[in-house]
């Protein structure tokens, strides 16, 4: 990859309009500032969080998973509210991770995700016609098709670097993964024998992170720290890896880190026209611009959405529908831990190497809407402070000799199964600003509302019950269930600002343009209409790439 | 002990855990590197009797065996170092529940004026009675962060820990294979040729 050592970065004025703001730098942020970059328009990427480089990313368990290192520490959870009903009053979780949990760093939660790559299937598309309604739900096709959106994710493929093979269950796919799949480890070896042994069907998991040398980048080193952690060899093809130096590169893009937007403006005739933030130095600074692309993620962009109300849009910008924060998903999940005779070791190299997509399509003989999938992973076997919290079965105490000994023997011997599911989207389960609460820059914190429907339990369950079968026929000397409930904290934020050609059920068109207002653009996983089965950010990168190009053609005509 | 010699045995706790010597080798340098901690370190913000007390429920959370103990890694260092840093809002909670600690141990044991002066059994009789408090919670979490987090934190002398549960994270990058299972089937990635070739 050229990097952008040569390049002069822009400094662009404050007062002058560039063509376009991108709010947010993550998994749709980043390909945004690329493509709208690279195709010659001005863009200042305004980001919440500090610009971290590949070599400050550390290995430091406590730091990043116990002090959200790259959570924004105090400020995110400070700044966030939470109830699992509308008739309760929101509030601050006093413990584990916020409610909507990202990262905020140059390239977002793509910089610590797993790397976990599914693209979603047909089904997940139209799957409410092919259905039906489900009362009390906002249940709805996609506007465009995985036909429409599948050169996308082959884009995502081939311009950031994923390594897999096709499985049996997969959708159509127009080109070959540009990298091999990483190689099985001991969990996937275990896994594979047993799914098998049900006649199952297992399958290589696809990974955002290079299994070879791709683009200039390094072939992941299998260090073993992907989950939560950010890349420090740029084998994990994060935005901030793969789209950023290229944004930088075109000369047309200034990205400005610490900088935390409160308000979109809009002129007289109704347009957004400046994009108004808190800079790193705690001052107010105004960006006038000739368009806007909110990519702040499924929490943050319908937060900003509602702040921006003014006399013009009393109820938040682009939100005639009052769609803005509604149907938020999250991919229900539980797991099944399991511990082996031998060493796994799973703690190298990354999370998942194996999984299972049998369950993938609904199947109207269970009673339940719904659909998943399993896969096989360390999970906390990965790191030791986290599995000494949360790896030990409920039957082996929490402190003392035999806890002691239990951590010292398993560490190595541990695997999960782990299970994800659709998410229905319920006017219930929203992103609201919080009546009384603020962060800590004096923004009205963002209030969460969240309690999975019931389907979705009852979907995670059976896929439990799935991985326990698998469990008994595996060799485990040892496995126990996860909890199943409802969730309060989730890195996947769905649904909130949803795509649609009804302007009264929708906040954005098929192309990403707001009903509302013509040059404001939405893109994140806020625009996804259904949840998929558990894996969304390779089909945020691809709606990424794809708005990108329908709003690059709307420029070059004068129609925006 | 001089400085130098505490190097050496920082060093010699090093190669323990790249060579996986037996957890009883582990604990005896531990055990001499403790001492040598101990007398080079002073605590920032407990008294002694604080430090007693906190020493003596943390080496309950993790004990020694025949493995060292949260005393032996330090775990008490990380506690002083935490309360003064990242941890400051809950140093006085701690000292306040030290001392709810001593009250309640003095009422209900007429030989023993504070937690620590308990024999063993009787520390873990009244550590079960004290499961779901706050408090309690609280030390169970820190007596982890201090034994199996980074040392630089000021507990897991020498990474100790990672050394006893087979764990080396920070060595950088691995070869496969990595365990046994996956030792059966191993395929070397670089012998696969472009896998996705053959599916369009």
């Amino acid at each position: 990859m050229r990097v952008a050592h040569m390049t002069k970065l822009p400094n662009y004025k404050l007062n002058e309009a560039v063509d376009f703001v991108i709010i947010g730098s993550g998994s749709a942020g980043g390909i945004m500032a690329k493509e709208l970059s690279t195709a010659g328009f001005s863009v200042v990427v305004l980001e919440q969080g500090p610009y971290r480089k590949a070599h400050e990313f550390t290995h430091d368990e406590y730091d990043v998973l116990f002090r959200e290192e790259l959570q924004g520490r105090p400020r995110q959870n400070a700044g966030q509210t939470f109830r699992h009903f509308e008739h309760e009053v929101a509030q601050p979780k006093q413990q584990g991770p916020a409610p909507a949990n990202y990262a905020s760093t140059v390239g977002g939660s793509s910089t610590h995700f797993t790397g976990n790559f599914w693209r979603l299937h047909e089904i997940d598309f139209e799957e409410r016609s092919r259905l039906g309604a489900i009362s009390g739900t906002n249940f709805a096709d996609w506007p465009i098709s995985y036909a429409e959106l599948e050169p996308y994710y082959t884009r995502v493929d081939w311009e950031i670097g994923v390594s897999g093979e096709p499985g049996p269950f997969d959708a159509p796919r127009s080109r070959p993964y540009p990298l091999p799949p990483m190689p099985v480890k001991s969990s996937g070896v275990i896994f594979e024998r047993a799914a098998k042994k049900l006649g199952l069907h297992p399958q290589s998991e696809p990974h955002a992170i290079l299994s070879k040398a791709f683009n200039g980048r390094p072939g992941c080193i299998n260090c073993g720290h992907c989950m939560w952690f950010g890349c420090e060899v740029n084998a994990k093809s994060s935005t901030l890896a793969s789209m950023i130096p290229l944004a930088e590169a075109s000369g047309n893009c200034e990205i400005r880190p610490l900088s935390s937007v409160f308000n979109i403006k809009t002129d007289a005739k109704g347009r957004a026209s400046e994009v108004e933030y808190i800079d790193a130095a705690g001052q107010q600074r105004g960006q006038k611009t000739n368009a806007v692309v909110v990519c702040a993620n499924g929490a943050e962009t319908p937060r900003l959405l509602l702040m921006s109300a003014n006399s013009a849009h009393p109820d938040g910008l682009a939100n005639s529908s009052g769609f803005v924060g509604r149907n938020l998903m999250f991919n229900a999940h539980t797991g099944v831990q399991l511990t082996f005779d031998r060493q796994l070791n799973d703690y190298k190299g990354v999370q998942v190497t194996r999984i299972v997509h049998d369950f993938y399509d609904n199947d109207e003989k269970r009673g339940f809407y719904g659909g998943g999938g399993l896969d096989v992973r360390p999970l906390f076997a990965a790191h030791p402070i986290i599995y000494s919290v949360l790896g030990i079965p409920p039957d082996v105490p929490s402190w003392g000799a035999e806890f002691k000994n239990y951590v010292e023997h398993n560490f190595t011997r541990q695997m999960a199964i782990v299970c994800s599911t659709t998410s229905l989207a319920l006017d219930r389960n929203n992103i609201t600003l919080d009546p009384t609460s603020k962060d800590s820059l004096g923004r009205p914190a963002l209030r969460m509302t969240y309690h999975d429907h019931d389907d979705d339990l009852a979907m995670v369950k059976f896929l439990q019950d799935r991985a326990v079968e698998i469990a008994e026929v595996s060799g485990a000397n040892n496995y126990w269930r996860g909890p199943i409930g409802p969730a309060n904290s989730s890195p996947h934020l769905l649904g909130t600002c949803r795509m649609g050609n009804d302007p009264a059920t929708s906040v954005v068109d098929r192309n990403h343009r707001s009903h509302d207002v013509d040059n404001l653009f939405i893109c994140d996983g806020s625009s996804m209409v259904t949840s998929g089965r558990g894996q969304p950010t390779q089909t945020i990168m691809a709606l990424a790439f794809r708005a990108a190009e329908k709003i690059t053609a709307a420029a070059k005509s004068g129609t925006i | 002990m001089t400085t130098i010699k505490r190097r050496d045995f920082l060093k010699s706790g090093s190669i323990a855990a790249v060579a996986g010597l037996s957890p009883a080798s582990v604990l005896a340098i531990s055990e001499s590197a403790s001492t040598a901690r101990d007398a080079n370190r002073a605590l920032r913000l407990f008294d002694a009797h604080e430090a007693r007390q906190l020493d003596a429920i943390t080496e309950r959370i993790i004990p020694r065996t025949e493995t060292p103990g949260a005393h032996d890694l330090g775990v008490m260092h990380f506690i002083d170092r935490a309360c003064a840093d990242e941890m400051a809002t809950a140093l006085g909670f701690i000292q306040h529940s030290i001392r709810e600690f001593d009250r309640l141990v003095s009422a209900t044991d007429s030989d023993a004026e504070s937690f620590a002066d308990l024999s063993e059994s009787r520390q873990i009789a009244f550590l079960k009675t004290q499961e779901a408090t706050p408090f309690f919670q609280l030390m169970g979490m820190m007596t982890r962060f201090g034994y199996y987090g980074m040392s630089k934190y000021g507990g897991n002398a020498d990474h100790a820990s990672w050394a006893l549960v087979g764990y080396r994270g920070h060595n950088g990058g691995w070869q496969y294979p990595f365990g046994e299972y996956d030792a059966e089937v191993h395929i070397d990635i670089d012998a696969i040729v472009h896998a996705g070739g053959a599916h369009d």
